[in-house]
């Protein structure tokens, strides 16, 4: 039996995600087709800024796919230990983990700062003569391959020369691919490049690196930040993704048969979303997600592994989350579907005897598209920020998952002393900040090409 | 006739190109506005006479640029001075009114707030005495008991009084030169002749020289001293008013001439089995108040109407906004609900089929609305549009006859057949309002309620849409009933006329009897108000 005996361990969030990729690509597929769609999309990619941006956000939905992609390994027999059955590692590993090269898996004792060499706290430790000391440790997996009297720095940067040469290696091949098979496309490709090759490069230098020295410091637990930072993308990704696709069915449904049918339907609609919105949503957050951990903690049989019982609690999150936060997308569809039902082609196709169905279908529902677009990638990186609220009050991610939310909480508190530890909130910052205005500079994008008001006033102009 | 003296404001060879695409949107346009006289700027919409306003003004937006030229007022040019003098001139030395009043008044300032203002910008005038001068302006331009309307908001007043309000804050600073985009289009036939009246009598007894921008001919017969024709960024036809009637020398120009009523052609009027009649129909709203959302009164849109339309007739419903004439024609649709009163269609009661009943009849009655631009799917091909009557009314066609069926549909309204794969914002108004029409036959209905089919397109492009829809009746003996506001269009189009007011039908009869001998004086205040090619 080799050593590299895998199990391949599908998480609930792990399916949803998947499974969303396919249902976006289809509709992307098929939305291909509407020239107008077509035409508003080819405006948001014929800017730089929307061809940065969206591989910019691109890049983050990748490596949280990678991260989705989870296994146990299996456990070498026990010595002595005869038997044919296999035991598998209790810690779930990610596709994304074996790519990082064991970042995660260099611990230190606790907090180091970012290039450390020794421990940012003193330890006890016993010196050659079995003398007690107290002084700064040096760390296990930083600056192992030194010799006494080299300079960090200089060392740092030849490190940097090295990485940054295979990461531009690599770089050019990938670009240079796309090249090949883009050359003639009417759309400014090489802002995407610039971004892909910055990535690339960093993502080399960073793996890299991360052999020699602890990029980003080390946490209370000692684990490397850079890394903690990089799996607190899946968390977000996932989190603005999931939530939102729980959102959308409920909004769009009631919010097109408000807006349709009017009367007691209407009645009922406004009903539910003023009376939902009335109440305090972080309050009706916290108390459903402490009402669900209950749930779990009574139910240990149903989670094999620890990651399984994190996982349950954040796809409840993102339930939550969707749940709660439906009501300002259902009125602008009831708004907008309001509108439309009174337009010539609506009533023209009542005066047809069109069913009901077919004109939700074929008349409203491809008419209120742009919103939900709008809408989707508008909340997004709300709902990123919302996690690092939610975690940081104690509501948010299982500590045990990684997550931005979590590392903020982590790290408040080290904030007021003196040396500060600023690193693990830098960390989470410098990739939350990176996703956030990535989407949030799209979705302006988007809204500036899909909105029907920003639209007619070009054409007018 | 006037010697150079007069002549406030001169627009020297005004060229405008778009800054993307470097095409020309005025191609060298010259004119002179002269004191006391009102210069009539026509054209269909795109042809560039609100870019020609708005460029010697310098207020273009950013996506056009002027290229050449000179606009002159006395001996200044205006494109040499700085932004800063720009601003003092507009106002106190040229004065704009536009299109839409209520748009350009503010909501949540009094009405005479708003003209005090634009007084304390330019003059010392305050406290007491700028009151009285607002006063005495409202008194001007016609408005009822000005001392009051003062602190009256915008909302509280009708859209006339709205405009004349616009005019007592353009000539507030008393200004040499007032231009006048569409100022009359978005009000009612018999206001509009009204405001024009205002603007002609200013314009004498304050010397004005007034630019005014149509493409209303009738207000153009009416209102003007000189005309000049635009098409395509370039006059084509320059002349005075009486010259330009009785002698045009463009074709384009007589186009534009030949959409005024001709009130002595009507149509003759058979009499036929009626395909429609109404009973004393009513449509009424209520209105609800409380908590409990209790009916407290109801909004009568349509009164008590009745009338009989024959196969194979035009029957014209006129009337102003508001008058209840399309409620009346949502409710033949089943679109809206009958309160009272019996529709029969060959005689069966319609008034008030369920949705499932009223199949059948879907197939018969069809309709064609006033705005084409919203009356289609905008991400449906045209091919799929026509086609959604046929398939939902199950006509059983298969997808090849279909297909013909729709080709030889697009042929009927002069149409190419190649346009059923296109999308709707692929054409112009007037193609568009084509297709409509085309999805309203593909069912070959007997009946199609027309709602307001013009009132959306230009001139010249209205006769065209006009005569299609007799050809069509000569055609397939399809009959109309026509809702127009629009009295010019009906003598040529129509049998029967009936006239609505305030959900009444205050007059009907054949279109020679209503057009040529009106009883009711609201009728006879229509007819006063359109513009006639002969006014004696």
């Amino acid at each position: 039996m080799g050593a590299l005996e895998i199990k391949p361990l599908v998480l609930w969030s792990d399916a949803l995600i998947y499974m969303l990729v396919v249902v976006l690509v289809v509709f992307f597929y098929r939305l291909r087709n509407d020239p107008q769609t077509r035409e508003r999309w080819g405006q948001v990619f014929s800017s730089r800024l929307g061809m940065m941006t969206f591989t910019v956000i691109m890049v983050y939905v990748g490596v949280a796919l990678l991260d989705s992609l989870h296994f146990r390994k299996a456990l070498p027999n026990p010595e002595g230990l005869e038997s044919t059955e296999v035991f598998y590692d209790n810690k779930v590993t990610s596709v994304l983990d074996v790519m990082l090269d064991g970042m995660g898996d260099r611990f230190e004792r606790t907090y180091s700062a970012p290039f450390a060499l020794k421990s940012f706290e003193k330890s006890n430790m016993v010196d050659a003569q079995g003398n007690m000391l107290r002084d700064y440790a040096f760390l296990t997996h930083a600056g192992g391959h030194l010799a006494s009297g080299d300079n960090k720095w200089t060392d740092v940067l030849r490190l940097s020369a090295i990485a940054l040469a295979w990461g531009l290696a690599g770089a050019a091949i990938i670009v240079g691919l796309q090249w090949f098979f883009l050359r003639g496309s009417i759309y400014p490709w090489y802002a995407s490049w610039a971004v892909q090759t910055a990535v690339i490069c960093f993502a080399v230098w960073l793996v890299y690196i991360s052999h020699f020295y602890h990029v980003l410091g080390t946490d209370q637990g000692g684990t490397d930040v850079a890394f903690q930072s990089i799996k607190g993308i899946r968390t977000g990704v996932l989190l603005g993704t999931l939530s939102t696709l729980v959102m959308l069915p409920i909004a769009v449904t009631l919010g097109v048969s408000a807006g349709y049918f009017k009367g007691w339907v209407d009645d009922v609609v406004q009903y539910l979303y003023t009376t939902l919105s009335s109440i305090p949503g972080i309050l009706l957050i916290a108390a459903s997600v402490l009402l669900f951990q209950v749930y779990i903690d009574l139910n240990p049989d149903f989670f094999s592994v620890g990651m399984e019982k994190a996982d349950a609690r954040f796809i409840a999150l993102c339930f939550i989350l969707g749940l709660t936060s439906w009501s300002s997308l259902c009125r602008l569809i009831r708004a907008e579907t309001l509108k439309i039902s009174q337009l010539g082609y609506v009533q023209a196709a009542h005066a047809f005897g069109v069913s009901h169905t077919r004109i939700l279908g074929r008349h409203i529902l491809p008419n209120v598209v742009h919103i939900i677009l709008i809408t989707f990638v508008l909340d997004f990186s709300a709902l990123v920020l919302a996690e690092a609220v939610l975690s940081y009050i104690g509501v948010g991610i299982d500590p045990s998952m990684g997550s931005w939310g979590n590392m903020i909480n982590g790290a408040r508190s080290e904030l007021s002393r003196e040396p500060a530890i600023w690193w693990t909130l830098t960390g989470a910052f410098f990739f939350m900040f990176l996703l956030v205005l990535a989407a949030n500079l799209f979705s302006d994008l988007v809204r500036d090409a899909f909105d029907p008001r920003s639209t007619a006033g070009r054409s007018e102009a | 006739m006037s010697t150079s003296a007069d002549i406030r404001m001169r627009i020297e060879n005004l060229k405008v190109r778009l800054s993307e695409t470097g095409e020309e949107i005025l191609k060298g346009v010259s004119l002179e506005l002269r004191a006391g006289k009102i210069f009539a700027l026509v054209g269909e919409s795109g042809s560039g006479k609100s870019v020609t306003s708005l460029a010697a003004m310098r207020l273009l937006p950013e996506a056009l640029h002027i290229t050449e030229g000179a606009v002159k007022v006395g001996e200044q040019d205006l494109f040499d001075l700085p932004e800063a003098r720009m601003q003092s001139v507009r106002g106190r030395q040229v004065a704009m009114i536009f299109q839409n009043a209520m748009s350009a008044l503010n909501p949540v300032q009094t009405v005479g707030q708003q003209v005090a203002e634009t007084l304390k910008l330019h003059t010392s005038l305050r406290g007491d005495s700028l009151r009285q001068r607002v006063v005495q302006l409202f008194a001007e331009v016609g408005i009822p008991e000005p001392d009051a309307r003062f602190s009256f908001y915008p909302h509280q007043l009708s859209g006339g009084q709205q405009q004349r309000i616009m005019i007592a804050m353009a000539l507030a600073c008393e200004p040499d030169i007032l231009i006048a985009d569409e100022p009359t289009t978005a009000l009612d036939v018999t206001i509009q002749e009204q405001v024009l009246k205002l603007i002609r009598e200013l314009t004498r007894s304050r010397q004005l020289a007034v630019l005014l921008i149509t493409h209303d001919m009738g207000v153009v017969r009416n209102t003007a001293d000189e005309v000049a024709v635009m098409y395509q960024g370039n006059i084509i036809e320059r002349a005075g008013v009486e010259e330009f009637f009785h002698n045009p020398r463009e074709e384009y120009s007589k186009r534009l001439i030949d959409a005024l009523p001709d009130l002595t052609h009507f149509q003759s009027v058979a009499v036929e089995e009626p395909l429609l009649q109404l009973d004393e129909v009513k449509v009424h709203f209520p209105i609800r108040k409380g908590v409990l959302q209790r009916v407290v009164d109801y909004t009568r849109a349509v009164d008590g109407v009745s009338l009989a339309i024959g196969r194979g007739e035009t029957y014209a419903l006129v009337g102003e906004s508001g008058s209840g004439k399309s409620t009346l024609g949502r409710a033949i649709l089943n679109l809206e609900t009958v309160s009272g009163g019996n529709i029969r269609f060959k005689g069966d009661a319609i008034g008030s089929l369920a949705r499932r009943e009223m199949l059948p009849y879907r197939k018969l009655i069809q309709v064609i609305f006033q705005n084409p631009f919203s009356s289609m799917n905008p991400r449906m091909t045209v091919g799929d549009i026509i086609a959604e009557g046929m398939v939902s009314l199950g006509l059983g066609l298969t997808a090849s006859e279909q297909e013909e069926r729709i080709g030889q549909l697009l042929d009927k309204v002069q149409l190419r057949r190649e346009y059923s794969q296109r999308y709707p914002h692929e054409f112009s108004g007037g193609q568009l309002q084509r297709i409509a029409i085309a999805r309203a036959l593909a069912v070959e209905p007997e009946l199609i309620i027309c709602d307001e089919p013009t009132s959306a397109l230009d001139v010249s492009i209205r006769s065209e849409v006009l005569g299609l829809l007799q050809e069509l009746q000569r055609e397939f003996g399809v009959s109309y009933l026509f809702i127009t506001h629009d009295l010019s269009i009906v003598p040529s189009l129509a049998h029967h006329v009936g006239v609505m007011q305030a959900g009444k039908l205050v007059e009907q009869g054949s279109a020679e009897q209503i057009l040529t001998a009106p009883q009711h004086p609201y009728t006879q205040a229509l007819l006063n108000s359109v513009p006639r090619l002969d006014p004696e």
